[in-house]
């Protein structure tokens, strides 16, 4: 048992002495090139919670979990320092694959690309061809809708990989194929990110399966589950002033511009609907137990310039103060960006243009 | 022509407290000298008349039994010079000297006491350090010794040239100075400054003061004195006794100056004021000298069976070595096969070895934390060790449950000639000691406690990290009985906080055992016994995120049981068991290998409750043949009872072949085993059918004593492991469910090269070594993979450490590295995971970079002050002496696209200071 202890003192412990030299890296928050900073999709063809052909409201909880068949929509969000890029200069493609449960997703899709350069478009793919390593295309349609392949295999892994690329005012494809050529280093204008659709719940996989005349057999030892849903924002409050006790309060909502003037800051704060934090259950491996869990929202704040007071924070609040950088207001505008993610693929994202006041 | 006299006066009072703390110290497996001669040393050669106007300065009433002086091998002639001769009134006296006689017979520190003429001296001088002598001995091994030597000098007749006195030896051992009968005036004790020791033989000279100041006479002053050759009015003259008294009678009213003379003690001169039909009482210290004759290192061979390759180093030997702040532990990666550690943290790597593939025992049963954070120091008081014996592989079967190497500390037991303590405190630490008799027996208390973390905060406020720590230590040893029953405590406890700013939540970590072993050990005809059952109790309380937290408590019993029987000189035999039960807990919450730990959802929690049950029984037979050579055969079996239920059988054998010639061949090897880390096989997380991982040793290497105490050795090794415990993505299918296996035994590695040490003990004023180590360690995940490069492979490590005695107390050290670099697995970019929203790195491929060769000068100077009973030690460490920018370690940005080079410890001074009495 000697070992045990030793062992677990050296978890943790490097990092604490490596922080230090952090000073001299990049921040992670702050945008200083074209860099993904979220993808979030949702079933869009789901009756009780969207209607069809709805579009997206952050305010309104959306279902991130697929069954076979189901139509969904993926949105991504990629900032440079000057905001939002241009949809129009990014042409994207997505390659799924099925991993196995400790393989990482970017080997799945590296390993898949490099044994197969083209690979044929998700619904053609034959349902014995989807073992691990074996990649397809995810084709979407103008308005990024996709729909999600029928494989009875996929029920085996509980969510499908996908690998997601997009090249800057470059074809997509391009990346894909420096990747599949064997490199381990995209160029800087090719974007690449993973993501994952799951499938669930069980029984409702197994029930559309056979609805769709595909023999399945659920298997034994998984849990009942709720669909797993997409946080929700309720309500976004700014604060402009000084100091927080003078700073004026604003209800705004995403996307929307906030002036500042000189030498002022910006309190924000994201509340989440309530049930953003959804309980789920995981069964115990080897045994027949299942714990109960609950999400956990974890909120990440990015700005093309200036400081955030707390870059990340945990729960239904989130909350920072910002302040632009030295030279005050006249660097504006900037945009201040809040990821929020349930870490089991859920995601939403708020923008807010800084600019400065007149 | 000039001939000095032999050793006129042993100056050898070794107390009984000397020997033991010299016992085994330094590299007694490599030394060797001269063939003692069985002539009695006290006495002159025949035909070598002592000198007629000798005048002895020290006394051989307390020589100890079992010791032979050194003696000349020939005269030692020097010529009158012709012009000193040739003047009116040519010089004519003693020169009064003292000089070290080391133990290869060879003369060092020749030193004037007492001079006749410049010239004469320095003649006398040269002559002698070219002197050559059969050195004294000590129960038969060459000891180093100083002795006193007169020389008479006479000018050659004036008619006639020079040179001319007749060859003078060896003298007669002089008679302690009779005490003059009469009224006692001045009565005291001689005491050793700092210990409070009795001193025995110290002669006490009381001579006339004059107008000089009551109080203790400068050096500076003593100086200015000597050149003054007026004979005194008055002299008087005393030994003090084995407790240290002495009185001096007659001595008239007056300002009187007290002059207290002993070889190896710095002398010591004080005036007093006798008033009319008053007795003077008091008590006087001498300060010990660094060069003192009381070094002497008595060269013993360990209890236990010869290892193949064990390097002994002493805690007089640690305490001193550059870069280790006093710290023992930290000290052995000065030694060939250790490996650096980075940051200067006290991992210990032993031959390519991972520091949890190596054991380290304190007080023969294994401890789970060594050293406090980041390696600051170890958790056991530097002060309380005895020594500490480095076994880098093919250890024997006494150790287990490691397939690299051994690590066995030894605590040594109080003081029982009084009592005695010492506070300290340096940039990190505080901390005092205690300890004395007990009855027959003795005791030794210490504690200590960091303050980095304060002065962290002093420094800067804003300071969010406090680290802290505290240890104990209690040591009681009394005999009863036929043995000795020895308590042994001690334990540690570190706690760090902080707060992450990032998302305002606190982070903290507790970590601390406290342990309590028994020992009795007796003797009985040929047979040793030893019994020693033990508990600790170990927690470990940490929040390193929300979702990555750990609370472990584990209560464990081990025992040893040993008995060794030796019924002749060439067959010892030795059977033993030893093993630890331990009944656990904990509650983790982490997050599986390839996760992000800030995720909830992804965050794996297990609590469980268990047990372990561990140990070994083993045996070995050491057989010695006349002609030096001796093999020892041995076993271990290992029972990895619960909850693996596995038993691995390992046998070991060593053999050695030592030459009168001072050579000495050695080789060995056998197999080891280990249990897999507990993230291996805990449920869950690892994989519970993990069994025992096991490894082969092999290693031979010669040895060369050589003139001067210096040696030469060198060793080669070749290490195999397998059934190694890695991670794997490997599944299996469970009633229909695809489930990770987490971990499996497929894992191998190997470890092979040569280690080269030259070396000069530490009894001498300069010593030191030169050692380099030229390796190879490899590992893989999977038979029939190629071998990569591991963790610990640093290939080439070569050492350059000395050690000098100065004059006053003051002595310095140097320690040199220069070592490859930490082998690194590059990281061209970064992929995007969108659940979590950090970046995963793209690996190349594994270890197939080296940051660049590691290379620092370290320093450390140490003296230390005399007053009365109290000694002030103080060192400054000089880590890093010309300031090189060594990389450790590669840091990433968050997407992997930019990276810079974590340093080393830019040039770092540690100031340290110790009171001790």
């Amino acid at each position: 048992m000697s070992r045990t202890i030793a062992s677990f003192c050296a978890r943790g412990l490097p990092p604490l002495v490596l922080a230090s030299a952090c000073a001299e890296l990049p921040r992670e928050e702050l945008i200083e090139y074209a860099r993904p900073l979220a993808l979030v999709a949702h079933v869009t063809d789901d009756a009780e919670l969207t209607a069809p052909g709805e579009t997206h409201d952050p305010t309104l909880a959306t279902a991130n979990t697929f069954l076979p068949a189901d139509t969904g929509e993926l949105r991504v969000l990629i900032a440079d320092p000057d905001g939002i890029v241009d949809p129009t200069r990014i042409d994207q493609d997505f390659v799924a694959c099925l991993r196995s449960p400790l393989e990482e997703a970017h080997s799945c899709v590296r390993e898949g690309l490099r044994a197969n350069a083209s690979p044929p478009p998700c619904t053609e793919v034959p349902d014995d061809h989807m073992a691990p390593a074996t990649v397809c295309t995810l084709e979407m349609d103008e308005s990024d809708s996709f729909l999600f392949p029928l494989h009875p295999s996929l029920a085996q892994g509980r969510e499908l990989t996908m690998g997601y690329f997009a090249g800057i005012d470059r074809p997509a494809a391009d990346c894909i194929e420096v990747m599949a050529s064997g490199a381990d280093k995209l160029p800087d204008d090719c974007l690449y990110a993973t993501h994952a659709l799951p499938l669930g719940p069980p029984d409702a996989v197994a029930e559309r399966l056979q609805a769709l005349g595909v023999e399945f057999e659920l298997p034994e030892g998984l849990p009942a589950q709720d669909r797993g849903l997409n946080p929700a924002v309720s309500t976004i409050q700014v604060r402009v002033g000084t100091t927080e006790d003078n700073a004026t309060p604003l209800e705004v909502t995403s996307g929307q511009a906030v002036e500042v003037g000189p030498g002022q800051q910006v309190w924000v704060a994201v509340d989440y609907t309530d049930g953003s934090e959804q309980p789920y259950r995981e069964p115990v491996a080897g045994t027949d137990d299942v714990t109960e869990l609950e999400e956990t929202l974890l909120t990440r704040w990015y700005a093309t310039q200036g400081e955030f007071d707390a870059i990340l924070n945990r729960g239904l609040l989130a909350e920072t103060r910002w302040s632009p950088d030295e030279d005050g207001s006249s660097s504006l505008p900037a945009d201040i960006f809040a990821i929020g993610r349930d870490g089991r693929w859920g995601g939403t994202w708020i923008h807010l243009r800084i600019v400065p006041s007149p | 022509m000039l001939s000095p006299s032999g050793p006129r006066a042993s100056t050898v009072a070794l107390p009984v407290i000397a020997l033991l703390a010299c016992g085994g110290v330094g590299f007694a497996a490599h030394a060797r000298g001269p063939t003692p001669t069985a002539d009695s040393p006290l006495t002159s050669p025949a035909g070598t008349p002592p000198a007629a106007d000798e005048t002895p300065t020290t006394d051989v009433a307390a020589v100890p039994e079992g010791l032979e002086m050194a003696r000349l091998v020939a005269p030692v002639e020097v010529e009158y010079p012709a012009d000193l001769a040739a003047t009116d009134t040519p010089p004519a006296g003693t020169v009064s000297l003292k000089l070290v006689v080391r133990s290869d017979g060879t003369v060092a520190e020749v030193e004037v006491v007492r001079g006749l003429d410049p010239q004469l001296d320095g003649l006398v001088v040269a002559a002698l350090k070219e002197a050559r002598y059969h050195p004294a001995t000590f129960e038969g091994e060459p000891v180093e010794i100083v002795v006193g030597l007169d020389v008479p000098i006479a000018p050659p007749p004036k008619a006639e040239p020079p040179p001319v006195t007749a060859p003078l030896a060896e003298s007669p051992p002089a008679e302690p100075q009779p005490v003059v009968a009469g009224p006692v005036r001045i009565e005291g004790v001689v005491l050793g400054g700092g210990d409070r020791q009795p001193i025995e033989g110290a002669q006490i000279l009381a001579v006339p003061a004059g107008d000089a100041k009551v109080g203790r006479v400068s050096h500076r002053q003593q100086k200015r004195s000597a050149k003054d050759t007026t004979e005194p009015a008055w002299t008087f003259a005393s030994t003090s006794a084995a407790d240290g008294t002495f009185g001096l009678t007659d001595v008239p009213d007056g300002k009187v100056r007290l002059i207290f003379l002993l070889p190896g003690y710095e002398r010591l001169e004080r005036v007093v004021l006798l008033r009319g039909g008053e007795v003077l009482g008091a008590k006087f210290y001498l300060t010990k000298m660094h060069n003192s004759p009381y070094r002497t290192v008595v060269h013993t061979e360990d209890e236990g069976m010869q290892e193949v390759t064990r390097r002994k180093l002493s805690r007089e030997q640690l305490e001193v070595m550059p870069g280790s702040q006093g710290d023992a532990l930290k000290g052995i990666q000065n030694l060939p096969g250790v490996g650096r550690a980075p940051f200067g943290f006290g991992d210990i790597l032993l031959r390519g070895a991972g520091p949890e593939d190596s054991a380290t025992y304190i007080f023969e049963h294994q401890v789970p934390i060594l050293f406090h954070f980041f390696g600051l120091n170890s958790v056991v008081n530097t002060q309380m060790l005895e020594s500490i014996d480095v076994v880098p592989s093919a250890y024997g079967s006494r150790y287990g449950d490691a397939i690299g190497g051994v690590v066995d500390v030894h605590v040594r037991e109080g003081r029982r000639d009084g009592y005695h303590g010492e506070v300290f405190a340096d940039f990190v630490q505080a901390g005092a000691m205690v300890e004395g008799p007990v009855g027959k027996g003795s005791f030794m208390a210490g504690a200590r406690r960091s303050h980095a973390g304060f002065l962290l905060k002093l420094a800067d406020p804003g300071f969010t990290v406090a680290p802290r720590y505290w240890d104990y230590q209690g040591v009681f040893d009394h005999p009863v009985g036929p043995g000795t029953l020895s308590v042994r405590a001690f334990g540690s406890d570190d706690v760090m906080e902080g707060v992450d700013d990032d998302v305002d939540e606190k982070f903290g970590f507790q970590l601390g055992f406290h342990r309590v072993d028994l020992q009795y050990r007796w003797k009985f005809g040929n047979w040793k016994f030893l019994v020693t059952p033990g508990y600790r109790h170990d927690l470990q309380d940490a929040v390193f995120s929300r979702n990555d937290r750990l609370s472990l408590a584990v209560d464990s019993g081990m025992w040893r049981t040993e008995a060794a029987y030796t019924p002749r000189d060439w067959i010892s035999w030795r059977f033993g068991t030893q093993g630890e039960g331990s009944a656990y807990k904990f509650d983790i919450v982490t997050t599986p290998f390839d996760q992000d730990e800030d995720v909830a959802s992804s965050t794996v929690r297990a609590r469980r409750r268990g047990s372990l049950v561990s140990g070994g029984v083993y045996s070995d037979v050491t057989l010695k043949a006349p002609n030096g050579f001796s093999v020892t055969p041995g076993v271990r079996v290992n029972g990895y009872v619960h909850p693996a239920g596995r038993y691995v059988v390992d046998p070991r054998l060593r053999a050695q072949w030592a030459f009168d010639s001072g050579t000495t061949l050695k080789a060995g090897g056998g197999t080891y085993s280990q249990a897999a880390a507990p993230e291996y096989w805990i449920p869950d997380l690892g994989n519970p059918d993990i069994h025992p991982e096991r490894a082969w040793h092999a290693t031979g290497g010669i040895e060369q004593a050589l003139p001067a105490d210096f040696s030469v050795e060198a060793t080669g090794f070749y290490n195999a492991s397998w059934d190694v415990a890695r991670p794997t993505d490997a599944t299996r299918i469970v009633d229909g469910q695809e489930e990770p296996i987490n971990a499996d035994n497929l894992g191998s590695g190997r470890a092979y090269g040569g280690e080269f040490l030259v070396k000069r003990a530490f009894t001498r004023n300069v010593s030191g070594w030169v050692g380099y180590t030229i390796m190879r360690s490899e590992i893989r995940d999977r038979a029939g993979e190629p071998f990569r490069i591991s963790d610990w492979d640093q290939t080439h490590n070569l050492i350059v450490l000395a050690h000098w005695r100065l004059p006053r107390n003051w002595s310095l050290g140097a320690r040199f590295r220069v070592v490859s670099g930490i082998p690194t697995t590059a990281t061209s970019d970064g992929v995007f995971d969108s659940r979590t929203g950090n970046y995963a790195a793209v690996l190349g491929e594994q270890n197939g970079e080296r940051i660049a060769a590691f290379h620092q000068l370290d320093l450390r100077v140490d003296k230390t002050w005399t007053v009365k009973a109290v000694q002030i030690a103080a060192y400054l460490d000089l880590q890093n002496a010309y300031n090189a920018t060594n990389t450790e370690f590669r840091q990433y940005s968050f997407d992997y696209k930019k990276r810079v080079a974590v340093r080393s410890l830019p040039i770092f001074p540690s100031l340290g200071l110790k009171v001790k009495f």
